[in-house]
């Protein structure tokens, strides 16, 4: 029975731990490759893409060449600068498999790999590392990305490795998935942090790429099978924050059963993930919302009889 | 919970109590300020004093040092200006500075040599940054209980009858044993004269407050304190007697204030004697004079703990404490919280409330891991349950422990020796015995210094005042300080700890693992103060440090502190044995001003890791990477303490899961074997914008190793590890 799911494997982009505002208690977040949606706001953009790719902070680089020595492909150039002394180093992206050997030796930090192929068991052990924490705390494991549920063998796999070693599960998600993967993880997750992040078809697509249909009915399922739900509102100035959408996901607020809600204002600091993966920045060209804003969106949505946090 | 309108005008006043808040103020030099002027009618000046003061001592015929200090003691008191101001309910003693030390202690110290060997070791090791030493008279904690029952006439009694007794059965005294009873007979009168000076004073002032003043020290010339500020004027006292003038630093204020104000406090206000305002503003002013008084490491006063029935200690006058010191937004004294898991979470969310909103002097400490301690060591559980705390992490069993500390140990500096013992072609397990050979020489050789060493310990400082305290004291006719004491332990006082695992996992890392570098190349590139940048620049970044739960470096911390602590028990010179502490107070600056380049990247004459803490910003995993790497010491082995340090970002402590969270750090550290550990919380670009703009920070405080210091106080480097650090938690 232990290798039904303890040998599964998936991608991992990343830990985090002492994660505290995924869920309750301290946490560990474990974040899974790949995602569905293109928000425009995305703050994850290593996330986004299924498969392992390598993140190139070029101005880390002290130009110390390890790179060029390890890179089976080749994909490691560096030139001479406009100086006498100075370099540039360039990486051909066409020619990197994203082995991750490069990140391995480079010491100050400007190459790392984002995913790499990790069982069950190798996640667990890592997790499994801060039980201490969960106890103390009400916390444990969350899974996020990316979109966990694009991994949807390796997510189960995990929540029910969790859920047997006593730690308590919960599930960040966007929602756009099928039902039958939501009535597969549902008796392993204590909780699903459920992100709304626009009311109407138009504009979740103009925000995501993708419709909401199928996320507005995930919900309703989840709700109705009695699962424990936090609503996650990205409010994203000029995208989602305008008092007809509030309004709107007020009123489905209202229709389904829900711990609380949490706004999570926009932040613009994943700016320098996009240069590093060399992928367009479609980060919109907007500041935080003010406190006064957030304060006036959380009125709102209180407004609906919601429990609304600012996070 | 309000502070009067009085108090708060006057909070401006008492800071300028002990030093001129308009000039500059050097802790480290504090009893050479004067703040308040004194009528010169009262007393001597210090020049005045010193003068009188060393020709009354040349006069003396004694040949006993306790005597003669009593009698110094007894001669500043006696000459002491005083004053009763209206902006304080607590009086002002002058002469502050330690008057008689130069004719006293300073002189016995000079004439009391070493061996040359115990020379030669000290004098070696001292300037390679390995060892510092010194006679310890900073770690001494009255017997509050006592002083509290019997006040400082019932003190000075009591000691007359232990006289009586002891001269029933052995008549008549040997010179030492009459001296030691002398010298409590002179110290104590001294301290009723003063008290009724200051009593007369204050019936001729007009201030407001002197009534109530008066009425004080009319109590205490005459019994024990029975009001709430009849208790904190003793603890005044005591503490300004002792530390200012008897030259022995008093580290708790009260055995628990929590614990010791609760039933003075339910007694006024059900005699009607105060009211509640007046008992919070009495506290409030108490407070207030450690932040007057201004030493560097904070004065330390402690919270909680564990009643004789096993419940927690804490109760309504924690809570009212924390408020007071809350409002007043001071940071001096800091305060120790003894917490343990049936602490309820309230008087934690409160600490650690104030604590991320910028009040950080704060230490926890693992009350139940701390008990259990003790009774490792043999003690019960009923002498144990109380222990003082009695520095920024020491512990010590309440009124029958002092444990002075007069060697600093530095893990680091050794692995240089372990370095010139080998050479290429050495397997990194024979450098690592080596190293480990190096350290135990070292602490071998030390045991040997510090049992010559301590054996002056009480002729060069006696300890009257203390020792009238201290029942075993009483009945031995022993300084107790010296070897009076229940257990006359002795301290090493350990650091460097992360730094020394740092530098031998990139020893590992650099030569035999990675092979960058030979051996002998390794030495040459330290030798030259890291002449070749980009290997010390490998040896920052290798991903093996201590602090990021990493299993090589754990698995050296383990072994390092294995060996540390198997020299606790080993017996002293004293009667006593020693303990550890694995603190390095301001060694890791001192020390490591001495120490050359190291391999762990550290360039020659730079600051070490502190306490059980990692290398200031080497702690990339995380805060429980650095709690599990904590474990890994198994902190509450370390019976004198283990200090500990957590940095966290102000955006994960914010809201109510920012608050779950910290509490949660503070149970599982409790739960994993903790010791003690204190929080700092930061935002980088905060402290980077201290940094630039210096002028809108004056009060920006940072944790630094058992005590704060301004922010503007820190050299650029050093606040430049904090701002590392600090940006390491944003991830």
């Amino acid at each position: 029975m232990q290798n039904d799911f303890h040998s599964t494997t998936g991608i991992v982009t990343d830990f985090k731990r002492f994660a505290v505002h995924d869920g309750d208690g301290i946490r560990t977040t474990v974040f899974l490759k790949g995602c569905p949606l293109r928000c425009v706001w995305c703050h994850n953009p290593e996330s986004i893409s299924p498969k392992p790719e390598l993140a190139f902070y070029s101005e880390k680089c002290t130009g110390c060449g390890e790179c060029t020595r390890v890179c089976p492909n080749g994909a490691h150039i560096f030139e001479a600068g406009d100086t006498p002394d100075s370099y540039i180093h360039r990486l051909d992206r066409t020619k990197c498999a994203a082995c991750g050997k490069c990140a391995e030796v480079c010491v100050s930090g400007a190459l790392k790999l984002c995913g790499r192929r990790m069982s069950v068991d190798e996640v667990m052990k890592i997790v499994a590392e801060d039980r201490i924490f969960y106890e103390t705390s009400n916390g444990g494991m969350t899974l996020s990305g990316g979109e966990p549920t694009l991994q949807p063998e390796f997510a189960l796999a995990l929540l029910r490795a969790a859920k047997a070693d006593g730690i308590s599960t919960a599930l960040d998600t966007c929602g756009y998935t099928k039902r039958e993967v939501y009535e597969s993880l549902l008796p392993y997750t204590d909780i699903f942090l459920y992100d709304i992040k626009h009311i109407t078809d138009e504009g979740h697509i103009r925000c995501t790429g993708r419709a909401n249909r199928l996320i507005l009915e995930n919900l309703r399922f989840l709700s109705d099978a009695g699962a424990k739900i936090e609503i996650r509102i990205p409010l994203v100035p000029g995208y989602n924050d305008d008092a007809e959408t509030l309004d709107g996901i007020g009123r489905l607020l209202s229709t389904v059963n829900i711990t609380k809600a949490k706004l999570l204002p926009y932040h613009s600091y994943a700016r320098s993930k996009y240069l590093s993966l060399g992928i367009p920045d479609t980060l919109p060209d907007v500041e935080r919302p003010s406190s006064e804003r957030l304060d006036a969106a959380a009125k709102l949505l209180r407004g609906y009889g919601a429990n609304v946090d600012i996070g | 919970m309000m502070i009067s309108n009085t108090l708060l005008c006057d909070i401006e006043y008492i800071k300028g109590k002990y030093h001129k808040t308009d000039e500059p103020f050097n802790s480290f030099r504090r009893m050479n300020y004067h703040g308040w002027e004194c009528d010169s009618s009262t007393g001597l000046d210090d020049a005045e004093m010193s003068s009188a003061l060393g020709e009354y001592v040349d006069s003396l015929n004694d040949t006993s040092h306790a005597v003669i200090k009593a009698k110094a003691f007894a001669f500043v008191l006696d000459h002491m200006r005083i004053s009763i101001n209206p902006h304080d309910y607590f009086p002002v003693l002058y002469n502050w500075n330690r008057p008689l030390n130069k004719y006293t202690v300073n002189r016995w110290l000079s004439e009391s040599e070493l061996s040359s060997e115990s020379r030669a070791f000290r004098d070696e090791y001292t300037a390679t940054g390995e060892l510092t030493c010194w006679l310890d008279y900073d770690h001494s904690v009255p017997d509050w209980d006592a002083l509290y029952r019997l006040g400082f006439v019932g003190i000075r009694e009591r000691a007359r009858e232990y006289r009586r007794r002891r001269e029933r059965r052995s008549y008549p005294l040997t010179p030492s044993e009459r001296a030691y009873f002398d010298s409590i007979e002179i110290e104590y009168s001294a301290i009723l004269r003063l008290i009724r000076r200051l009593r007369e004073l204050a019936e001729t002032s007009e201030s407001d407050k002197a009534p109530t003043i008066s009425a004080c020290l009319a109590r205490l010339e005459v019994g024990a304190p029975t009001t709430l500020y009849e208790r904190l004027m003793l603890i005044y006292f005591y503490f300004m007697l002792s530390e200012s003038i008897d030259s022995y630093q008093v580290r708790s204020l009260g055995s628990g204030l929590d614990h010791d104000l609760a039933e003075p406090f339910a007694n006024d206000l059900s005699s009607g004697r105060f009211n509640e305002n007046q008992l919070d503003d009495f506290i409030g002013y108490f407070l207030m004079q450690f932040s007057a008084i201004g030493n560097y490491w904070g004065q330390p006063l402690y919270l909680g703990g564990t009643n004789l029935d096993g419940s927690c200690r804490m109760n309504d006058m924690t809570l009212r404490i924390l408020d007071i010191y809350d409002k007043l937004g001071i940071y001096n004294p800091k305060i120790q919280i003894k917490y343990s898991p049936d602490t309820p979470d309230k008087y934690l969310e409160k600490v650690l409330d104030m604590i991320r909103r910028g009040h950080s002097s704060f230490v926890f400490v693992c009350d139940d891991n701390i008990i259990e301690s003790f009774k490792s060591r043999g003690v019960s559980f009923e002498r144990a349950h109380d222990y003082d705390v009695k520095g920024c992490y020491e512990f010590a069993l309440r009124a029958g422990e002092f444990s002075a500390s007069p060697i600093y140990i530095n893990l680091l500096a050794p692995i240089l020796r372990a370095l010139d013992d080998c050479s290429d072609g050495d397997s990194f397990e024979t450098l690592l015995c080596k190293y480990f050979d190096r350290l135990g020489d070292l602490f071998e050789r030390s045991i040997k210094l510090g049992n010559e060493m301590e054996l002056r310990l009480g002729e060069v400082n006696p300890a009257p005042m203390l020792s009238a305290t201290i029942t075993h004291s009483l009945e031995t006719a022993r300084d107790a300080y010296f070897d009076g004491a229940e257990l006359n332990t002795t301290a090493f006082v350990v650091g460097a700890l992360g730094s020394a695992v740092d530098a031998l996992a990139a020893i590992k890392t650099l030569v035999y693992d990675d092979k960058l570098v030979t051996l002998e190349r390794l030495k040459q590139v330290l030798a030259e103060n890291w002449s070749d940048e980009r290997l010390r620049e490998t040896a920052l970044n290798t991903k093996h440090k201590y602090g990021c739960h990493d299993e090589l470096c754990d698995k050296l911390a383990s072994r390092i502190s294995d060996l540390v602590a198997s020299y606790q028990g080993r017996p002293n010179s004293r009667g006593g044995c020693y303990k550890v502490t694995i603190h390095s107070a301001r060694q890791y600056i001192e020390q490591g001003k001495r120490i050359p380049a190291t391999p762990d990247g550290r360039r020659a004459g730079d600051e070490t890791s502190k306490n059980g803490s990692p290398t200031q910003g080497m702690d990339r995993q995380g805060v429980t990477a650095l709690i599990h790497s904590s474990f890994a010491l198994k902190p509450s082995r370390f019976t004198e303490g283990f200090g500990f340090d957590v940095m966290l970002h102000e955006t994960a402590v914010k809201g109510d899961d920012g608050l779950a969270a910290m509490l949660g750090l503070l149970r599982a550290y409790d739960a994993g074997g903790g010791s003690t550990i204190q929080f700092n919380v930061f935002d980088a670009s905060t402290l980077r914008d201290a940094q630039a703009n210096p002028e809108k920070y004056s009060s920006l405080q940072v944790r630094v190793c058992g005590w704060n210091v301004l922010w503007n106080d820190m050299c650029k480097a050093e606040q430049d590890k904090f701002i590392e650090r600090a940006e390491n938690l944003q991830g």
